[in-house]
């Protein structure tokens, strides 16, 4: 079985130290730079201003640098040391061309890494997960793929192919298939609108960690667990089904990512049967692998490279487990888009593949000539290293266990992101030390003592000689078998490219007549603008584009996004996780002026908020929006617009009262597929009632109604409701001085439950009614006390009454009632005085100066008199009842209807 | 379609665990990659000691 040996020259080694060495420097670097981009983006949940002056700076950039320098400039530049090492030993020959390395090594990182980072920082890259360095740095990393495979798999070419040992198997499958796949999710999502394109980035998504992680790692694992026990792998038949299976099988896992969203049911349920069998592969490969272990497990340890690897194999089937379960649609339901995710993808990327290529670099540091290592720091790192992940996993989990219980429940959604707040400085602490830990492997191949041996220039032609004088000893019969594996990794090819089909094409093509018929009008010029900052600032991180088709979407969001909605998205926004609310109805749910407030100073209209300010899109305040703000207010009232100019007008009694109940999900499997109509915006579902039951004495309900207000209303009223805030001034109309006003209880039970549209008071239909009975009686309670003087003079009511029919009566209706003939065409709609009673004050402020933001104009021409007795009379209407119906346009009007 | 290519997949690895089974003689072919591999890794590190071993008899002390 032992090869004919012969001695290759002293003065040159069989591998390539320097490139080795290049790599792993870089690979350092690459990881020390994107844990810190991680760092601060974990530290800006709690810290949301922190770095925010800046564009280069929000987290949605910073985020973006995270993940592709995890993937790029830490994994990738690690495979690559790696593959210098190992590839002599599993093709029986050198790299193709040492020059050709050199080349690869300067294109990967400064022709795509680092213009990646740079571009993106710069506000150059796509909305697209896994794929976010812009285009043109995307066409580099593709070219630097295909040298890759021109590189390490040319080799294997010249090579028998009957006797190449598994790890072999994974380099070619790896580079091969990711030279493959990485065009599907950075190229397609671009030429396919919408839902089409995300059945493509789907794929993608799962085959970054798939067809290229995973194999890459494996080939680790299969190359350290043997070389440092000194005993192969327990059967190489075993690893081979394993292998196969994973790249059978890894490819049609892809739509998991988008379960119960537009993309035709056939590819989900396909999707979550390969997530299953997946798992199942996985128990395959790490039982052999832990196997070839069995007796010699002092080795973990006392070797500290093969800790690493072995550890990367167990948490392999801890995340791959975790993984089939997350596909399951009834698990996935709950916890998809939460912090559960987060903690996966932490798992896989730094407990599976960081540790597998930490490990890797130590076993080849421990061998390379020359270089300082330092076995002491190596220890330090593995111990910050893995107790930073666990407890970040465990902290990341419970949060998603947290959230995806709070969002089952009716409370709102800032309940949530105030649950998560602990979790997430947590994870800052847990970021920390995992920081600590990879400084500290850094440090490992930066000091101690020199390793034994003299560098010497690697020769690619004394390599190239030596590979020759080895001769392979021919088995029995292996002359045809070797056609076998030709041909079955013909058969990989086919069934990557079906996969592509399966998922990929056939639901974009179920998707094309739905899509034809979506929207006729696409965006405009100025909401493309809107929307490609949307995306350059990682909005689509933060909030989801899809209102999923399960009951707690729907009754949280509103009707489920279908896929004509999306017929002009390129590419697709839809997103995958939720800190944020999702956005795809947020058309008529916030106002612009809201909307500028709230980009300029989040916390300024929603205290709790951990979203980052967007100051660069404001000339110094929030009144002073530049065209790139406006630009971006025009695309976020897009979103549904489509949708909710396509819902029917309800006939079905008072909205309010609207049955939002989903269809039980015992009795659909599938988990309330056949969704009841409902409209655009799920209103509560108990009606007004409960809410006029407040009662503005109780001191009770006034706390509760104290601690919501503070929480939800206070960024625009101020704390004490007296409106004078800077938040208050840059809205038109202002946030009210809820001092200077008394409120009807039917009122405020309107305003709460449907907003005001034509100002930024939003609906809190979303509170619970216990919430909202507090808050009207905490608001009642800020108001004025009731009137106990001697009544208005009558003389002065009858010269009031007569200013009124002249100047007012027009918008306000002939009794106050806000229905006057040119109410039905106001927003917000004129105020009915028998319901609102305004302090003497601010009335007489609203009459000599207007309201701005309203059609309320000034009256300079008013006397005096006339105006204290137009005021004395407007306010004699509070509590008394109108005879004159308001009109039903006011109503629906209040009510949100479109 | 995608019910097809589970199928096809568990299929083919059906076959390969009935070829496995029946043929015993293929055993061997299977398995000799991973013993291949260890020899080749042994002959590597064997040379790179001796350059080792040379080059510090040259410069003991770096």
């Amino acid at each position: 079985m032992s090869p004919t040996v012969t001695s290759q020259p002293e003065s040159s080694p069989r591998v390539d130290y320097d490139l080795i060495r290049a790599h792993g420097w870089a690979a350092v670097l690459g990881l020390m730079v994107s844990a810190l981009f991680g760092l601060t983006v974990s530290l800006k949940f709690h810290l949301p201003h922190l770095l925010s002056q800046h564009a280069w700076s929000t987290w949605g950039r910073l985020r973006y640098d995270h993940t592709q320098g995890i993937l790029f400039a830490w994994l990738g530049n690690g495979f690559l040391a790696f593959l210098y090492h190992a590839l002599p030993r599993l093709a029986s020959r050198p790299v193709t061309s040492r020059r050709l390395g050199w080349a690869m090594f300067w294109v990967w990182n400064l022709a795509a890494v680092l213009p990646g980072w740079t571009l993106v920082l710069a506000g150059v890259s796509q909305p697209l997960e896994w794929a976010e360095f812009p285009l043109a740095v995307a066409l580099v990393i593709e070219f630097a793929l295909v040298l890759i495979v021109v590189q390490f798999v040319m080799p294997f070419v010249g090579a028998k192919l009957s006797e190449i040992y598994v790890a072999g198997w994974y380099l070619i499958g790896g580079a091969v298939f990711t030279a493959l796949a990485y065009p599907v999710g950075n190229l397609l999502p671009h030429l396919l609108p919408g839902a089409a394109g995300a059945a493509f980035s789907g794929l993608w998504i799962h085959d970054a960690v798939g067809l290229l992680v995973t194999p890459l790692t494996l080939v680790i694992a299969y190359y350290v667990l043997p070389v440092a026990s000194g005993r192969p792998v327990y059967s190489h038949f075993y690893s081979m089904v394993g292998f196969w299976l994973l790249f059978l099988v890894y490819p049609l896992n892809g739509t998991h990512h988008y379960l119960f969203s537009a993309i035709p049911m056939a590819a989900q349920r396909g999707a979550v049967v390969a997530s299953i069998y997946q798992g199942l592969d996985v128990i395959l490969v790490v039982a052999n692998l832990l196997l070839a272990l069995v007796g010699c497990m002092a080795l973990v340890g006392s070797d500290l490279a093969l800790r690493f690897v072995w550890t990367s194999v167990v948490l392999y089937l801890v995340v791959s487990i975790q993984g089939s379960l997350q596909a399951v649609m009834s698990f996935n339901r709950a916890v998809h888009f939460t912090d559960w995710v987060i903690g996966h993808s932490h798992l896989a990327m730094i407990g599976f593949a960081s540790f597998g290529v930490m490990g890797g670099l130590a076993h080849i540091w421990e061998r390379l000539p020359g270089v300082r290592f330092s076995r002491r720091a190596l220890g330090w790192s593995y111990w910050l290293t893995t107790i930073g992940l666990l407890l970040m996993v465990v902290d990341l989990t419970a949060a998603g266990l947290v959230q995806a219980a709070l969002w089952h429940s009716s409370l709102s959604w800032m309940t949530s992101v105030r649950a998560s707040r602990g979790f997430w400085l947590f994870r800052s602490v847990d970021g920390a030390l995992l920081l600590s830990g990879f400084g500290a492997f850094a440090l490992s191949l930066l000091i101690g003592p020199r390793q034994p041996g003299k560098w010497r220039p690697f020769s690619q032609a004394a390599a190239e000689r030596d590979a020759d004088a080895v001769a392979p000893v021919a088995l029995p019969g292996a002359n045809w078998l070797g056609g076998v594996y030709v041909w079955t990794f013909a058969a990989g090819v086919v069934f990557f490219v079906l996969s592509f089909v399966v998922l990929g094409v056939l639901p974009a093509r179920a998707l094309e007549r739905e899509m034809a018929g979506g929207p006729e009008r696409g965006y405009t010029a100025a909401e493309l603008r809107g929307r490609m900052i949307y995306g350059r600032d990682g909005c689509a991180y933060c909030h989801t584009q899809q209102v999923r088709s399960t009951p707690d979407d729907v009754r949280r969001f509103g009707v489920p996004s279908a896929a004509w909605e999306t017929a002009h998205d390129f590419p697709q926004l839809w997103g995958t996780r939720r800190i944020g609310p999702d956005l795809a109805r947020e058309t008529t749910r916030h106002p612009a002026d809201w909307q500028l407030v709230h980009l300029y100073n989040p916390q300024s209209v929603v205290p709790d908020s951990v979203m980052p300010p967007f100051p660069w899109l404001f000339d110094g305040s929030a009144a002073k929006p530049t065209q790139d703000a406006i630009d971006l207010v025009a695309y976020l009232r897009t979103l549904g617009q489509a949708a909710t100019l396509q819902q029917p007008a309800p006939n079905a009694g008072p909205l309010l009262q609207l049955d939002t109940t989903p269809t039980p999900s015992s009795q659909d499997p599938m988990g309330a597929m056949n969704l009841p109509q409902v409209p655009m915006r799920s209103p509560r579902s108990g009606g007004l009632g409960e809410i006029l039951a407040f009662d503005a004495r109780d001191p009770g309900q006034i706390q509760v109604g104290a601690d919501v207000f503070r929480h939800n209303c206070s960024g625009c009223h101020g704390m004490r409701g007296s409106g004078d805030t800077a938040t208050a001034a840059a809205l038109f109309p202002h946030a009210l001085n809820l001092t200077a006003f008394r409120f009807s209880a039917p009122l405020l039970s309107r305003v709460l439950v449907a907003g005001i549209p034509g100002s930024a008071m939003p609906s809190w239909s979303e509170l619970s009614a216990a919430e909202l009975q507090g808050v009207a009686a905490y608001v009642t309670s800020l108001g004025p006390p009731d009137a106990t003087g001697a009544p208005p003079d009558p003389a002065l009511l009858r010269a009031g009454s007569a200013v009124f029919a002249t100047h007012c009566a027009t918008c306000h209706g002939s009794e106050g009632a806000g229905n006057g003939t040119m109410a039905g065409v106001l927003r917000p709609v004129p105020a009915n005085f028998h319901e609102l009673q305004p302090g003497v004050p601010v009335a007489l402020q609203a009459v000599r100066q207007g309201v701005a933001g309203t059609a309320m104009p000034a009256w300079p021409n008013l006397t005096e008199a006339e105006v204290q007795a137009v005021v004395a009379y407007v306010r004699a209407f509070y509590g008394t009842p109108s005879t004159v119906a308001a009109p039903p346009a006011s109503l629906s009007a209040m009510q949100g209807r479109p | 379609m995608i019910n097809f290519i589970i199928v096809a997949v568990t299929i083919l690895v059906g076959a390969l665990i009935l070829i496995w089974w029946l043929y015993p003689l293929v055993r061997p072919w299977m398995e000799a990659p991973k013993h291949r591999f260890l020899a080749q890794e042994a002959r590597i590190e064997s040379a790179r000691r001796k350059e080792v071993a040379g080059s510090d008899q040259k410069r003991p002390e770096v």
